[in-house]
């Protein structure tokens, strides 16, 4: 569960945003949208740890993040706007990045091949992410989302370059997590179909 | 036994890295060989003259190398934001760190210490201090690069930092320098030089487990 109370965040004295509430359970989704410029992904920077909020707390099963803070990036999965993908290396050695270097829990090299299948990039194991494209690249992020053995995905505009096919598989993927217990906040201006009750719109002004 | 495999993982993908795009590498070591050879040239081929600098121009160039080659530390980690994941990473990052600095040292300054090697007879170096040269560069070396890497992780993000990194870091480097450089003219003249290479030692085992902590800190400050 991760609770947010009264989260203000603001940068060179100029409030970015204010006064945020909400609590998100296992199994819910939140779609955070506003305007360029509302601070979205400034918000999402906040609740994975990276920025520190100026006034308010974020709790994560009940503990503050900064005080239990590997308690809480062990849970925490979070995908900035721009694919964090080595250029100079290959898809699988990016795998094996996130896999010893990254994560605390990452699936076996087993469950990397199944993952590459799932997101479409079977046999681009050894293709060098540089000279992916954009979308291959947001899928390459999906594997790593499908192999990243937490409880809350953090995503930044997950939707971007992707085709319709590659849209679908987010939302099913999504879907699937969530179903599973998982909990997710992500930004988008697209609506996204997800066919759930426990998606939650969050809207920043 | 997790810790090691860390460890070696992270070496082994950053090396592949630094590999990849050697060209990066590359420039410090040219810019070794080009101005060691230029000394002979521009001072005057006299054996006696070289033979009294070669040891001061031996480190002082090592050192100039290595601030030049301190520029693309953690840079590219922070441009493709794989530095975002290391500091969400629940690994230890003063772990990753070090290994990425042992990376860096292995492809880009272990091979100045060989340049150093081949350029010294150049200079008139004296054979009995070739030793002493590669024993201090080997323990100065990565004292140099540790204390540069934290000047770097502090001006991470700002642009045109390289002048920054080179006031910030140049004050700590001066012990390194006259110890290093002071070791070689010692073994020049066939005094004992185990003083200067313990200290270099010394201030090694000091910031090898102290460095990475710093540089830590300062990227978690950096990415605020």
């Amino acid at each position: 569960m991760l609770d947010i109370s009264q989260l203000s965040f603001e940068r060179n004295d100029k409030p970015i945003f204010a006064g945020i509430n909400f609590t998100l359970n296992t199994g819910e989704v939140l779609q955070v949208v506003g305007p360029n410029g509302a601070g979205k992904t400034t918000l999402l920077r906040v609740l994975c740890g990276l920025l520190t909020p100026s006034a308010g707390e974020i709790r994560w099963q009940g503990q503050g993040i900064h005080e239990h803070w590997y308690d809480y990036v062990d849970g925490m999965i979070y995908c900035s706007h721009q694919p964090a993908l080595k250029q100079g290396l290959t898809v699988l050695e990016n795998l094996r990045l996130y896999r010893g270097v990254l994560r605390g829990r990452f699936g076996d090299i087993r469950s990397i091949n199944k993952a590459m299948q799932r997101v479409g990039l079977a046999g681009y194991e050894n293709t060098l992410v540089q000279s992916l494209s954009a979308g291959q690249k947001r899928r390459v992020i999906l594997a790593i989302l499908l192999l990243a053995k937490t409880q809350l995905w953090l995503l930044d505009e997950p939707l971007t370059a992707l085709d319709q096919a590659g849209v679908k598989l987010t939302e099913t993927l999504i879907a699937e997590f969530v179903a599973k217990g998982g909990m997710v906040i992500f930004t988008s201006h697209q609506p996204i179909d997800i066919k759930s009750n426990t998606v939650f719109l969050g809207v920043l002004n | 036994m997790d810790l090691y495999r860390l460890f070696i993982t992270t070496l082994r993908l950053e090396a592949l890295l630094i590999y990849r795009h050697y060209s990066q590498v590359l420039n410090p070591l040219l810019f070794y060989a080009m101005t060691i050879s230029l000394f002979p040239l521009g001072l005057s081929p006299q054996p006696q003259l070289l033979h009294a600098v070669a040891p001061g121009v031996l480190w002082i160039v090592a050192l100039l190398s290595i601030l030049l080659s301190l520029h693309p530390l953690f840079e590219g980690d922070f441009a493709d934001g794989t530095l975002e994941q290391l500091l969400l990473s629940p690994q230890p990052l003063s772990i990753i760190i070090l290994a990425k600095l042992l990376a860096h040292w292995l492809l880009s300054v272990f091979p100045l210490i060989l340049l150093a090697l081949l350029f010294a007879p150049l200079l008139h170096l004296p054979l009995a201090a070739m030793g002493t040269l590669f024993a201090s560069l080997l323990l100065g070396t990565p004292v140099l690069l540790l204390i540069g890497a934290i000047g770097k992780a502090l001006t991470l993000g700002i642009r045109n930092s390289s002048l920054l990194v080179m006031l910030l870091v140049l004050p700590f480097y001066i012990p390194v320098l006259i110890l290093g450089a002071g070791s070689v003219a010692l073994a020049g003249t066939g005094l004992a030089v185990t003083g200067e290479l313990a200290w270099l030692g010394a201030m090694l085992v000091l910031a090898l487990p102290l460095a990475p902590l710093a540089i830590a800190a300062a990227l978690r400050v950096g990415i605020n």
